[in-house]
């Protein structure tokens, strides 16, 4: 892993942010070596405890991702909203890809055009919902969208969120609580909840 | 919609949805008045409240990352491990997934367990892997499932354990209360195991309901020792950790039976394993969980002390009572010091159960 400098990924983020949109491209290998990891040690979970300490492990893909200490362009919270936007791209063109792709030996093909899945939240179809449903809440309520986005692309704690936001921890739980609502009714508003 | 509108919605919202469902509807009669516009809109977003508790409740890095994962073990099937011919994934054990596997040279079947490859960066991880595997591979006790080989091939390393057809107590628990008797009789095979083990140095540190198989001739423990070996220790070299204060040397496990130093990180032995037997024997006399929110933090084990015993299944002894208790103690030394100990109490309590509560 050593020959992947850390600081490389903060001047890769900041060029995103400043319009090169080129930067993705190269961001999105660095980041998917950290998914590969991550995967991995999710291999042989068990399913009944999954929970095992997932915060955690994503937590560490972050740190392992971004050189903290070097993160002084703008400001702090700017380069983590920026990090959360460029999770979500690099996340939902993976999703995307994968279910669009079949691939040999037991394979999927899982159409976009199939109703919701009520029963899992936890799909890469149900982080294509969220990402179709954020982008109208991103249009009444920027504000709102944004709590979302970096609480759930940006693996972002409500304290984090509350931070980069400048809002307090109070109101992060109150917007991310009523903005879930609202993405399950703009998704499955026509069924039963 | 005005920026207005939408904070009134989110503040409706979040006080309506703060009450009981029974209380709602007064609410909304005074706090939307004649507006039936912004009562609708109200509604139909409490309607989702239940559902939204948990929606999203994993970030997207992890659904993504479990995806992968999910592919990775599916394709190992038909693959060949050392002299193992993996021919279906038959289920994710506690630290790895689990194949059933025919040994080509012996011509049995066997369960083959994939872990991380990661694993296996340098020389100095594999042979602390193999030392540990073989203390695990000599415990021979008849409620331990035995491990035959360790191995590694094409970047991964694998265990391959006997191959055993049974029941998960967490399984069996979910269908049907055990019997006072029956529980006992259960958990005094699983201390006798542990005892064993102790004894010759192995400590087990994943148990579990699901890593408990009982078969016609009783209980068997799996995994015994595994998590040891996926040690974060001997897993990572890259100096991650040191960068980040906040990440704690974890040591793998499963939280709703983890002591709170293994939760911590901190020094474990075997009372580490204790702590789990009580969290266990909770559950097979209760059907419950001692901790059913997955405690990650030692405070949140303090916060949420489990139910006690007797009300959830009344009637069990006193002794029973004190002796989880005392398994379950925060601190190591409060505990009970050896399973050599737990298990003779647990022998004492099962002379006074009445042979009729079968």
């Amino acid at each position: 892993m050593l020959e992947q400098s850390p600081h490389d990924i903060t001047t890769l983020l900041r060029l995103w942010s400043e319009g090169d949109p080129g930067a993705l491209d190269r961001l999105t290998p660095l980041v998917f070596r950290e998914l590969h990891r991550l995967a991995v040690r999710y291999v042989g979970r068990e399913r009944a405890d999954h929970t095992l300490q997932a915060t955690g492990l994503v937590n560490e893909a972050y740190i392992r991702l971004i050189d903290w200490p070097n993160v002084e362009w703008k400001n702090r919270e700017h380069f983590f909203a920026v990090s959360a936007q460029v999770m979500r791209h690099i996340l939902v063109d993976y999703a995307r890809s994968r279910l669009y792709s079949k691939r040999g030996g037991g394979a999927r093909s899982v159409s976009l055009d199939d109703a919701p899945n009520l029963s899992d939240n936890n799909s890469l179809a149900s982080l294509l919902d969220v990402d179709r449903a954020l982008s109208r809440l991103a249009a009444l309520d920027p504000r709102t969208a944004q709590v979302i986005e970096l609480r759930y692309f940006g693996g972002f704690t409500v304290e984090e969120t509350a931070r980069i936001m400048g809002l307090s921890p109070i109101t992060v739980i109150r917007s991310w609580n009523f903005a879930k609502a609202w993405l399950l009714r703009e998704l499955y508003g026509e069924m039963k909840p | 919609m005005s920026p207005e509108r939408l904070d009134h919605i989110q503040t409706l919202y979040t006080d309506a949805a703060s009450l009981q469902p029974q209380d709602r509807r007064a609410f909304l009669d005074g706090a939307c008045g004649a507006d039936s516009d912004l009562r609708k809109e109200i509604e139909s977003l409490l309607a989702f409240q239940p559902r939204a508790e948990t929606y999203l409740d994993k970030p997207a890095f992890e659904v993504a990352a479990r995806s992968l994962a999910d592919d990775g073990a599916q394709a190992l099937v038909d693959r060949r491990l050392g002299r193992y011919q993996l021919l279906s994934l038959v289920g994710r054990g506690g630290m790895g997934d689990v194949y059933c596997a025919v040994d080509s040279r012996l011509n049995r079947l066997v369960a083959v367990k994939t872990l991380p490859s990661y694993m296996a960066r340098d020389q100095e991880h594999v042979r602390r892997f193999e030392q540990e595997a073989r203390a695990i591979a000599a415990l021979n006790h008849p409620h331990i499932c035995v491990l035959h080989d360790a191995g590694y091939d094409d970047g991964l390393h694998y265990l391959v354990f006997e191959y055993l057809v049974g029941e998960l107590l967490s399984d069996r628990l979910s269908r049907e209360p055990q019997s006072p008797r029956q529980a006992m009789e259960l958990a005094m095979q699983i201390a006798d195991a542990l005892v064993y083990a102790h004894e010759a140095g192995v400590i087990h540190l994943d148990l579990k309901p699901s890593n408990i198989m009982l078969m016609r001739s009783g209980a068997k423990l799996l995994d015994f020792g595994v998590a040891e070996l996926q040690d974060s220790d001997l897993s990572f070299s890259d100096g991650a950790r040191e960068t980040n204060p906040n990440s704690r040397n974890r040591k793998p496990g499963t939280p709703c039976y983890m002591a709170p130093e293994q939760l911590e990180g901190g020094a474990i032995d075997a009372r580490t394993d204790i702590f789990a037997f009580g969290a266990v024997l909770y559950e097979i006399f209760t059907g419950k969980r001692a901790f059913p929110h997955r405690p990650d933090t030692v405070s949140a084990l303090r916060d949420n002390p489990p139910s006690r015993l007797s009300d959830l299944r009344p009637g069990v002894p006193e002794s029973l009572e004190s002796l989880v208790a005392r398994c379950m103690a925060l601190q190591p030394a409060d505990r009970w010091e050896s399973m050599s100990e737990v298990l003779s109490q647990c022998a004492t309590i099962r002379a006074t159960l009445p042979i009729s509560s079968d």
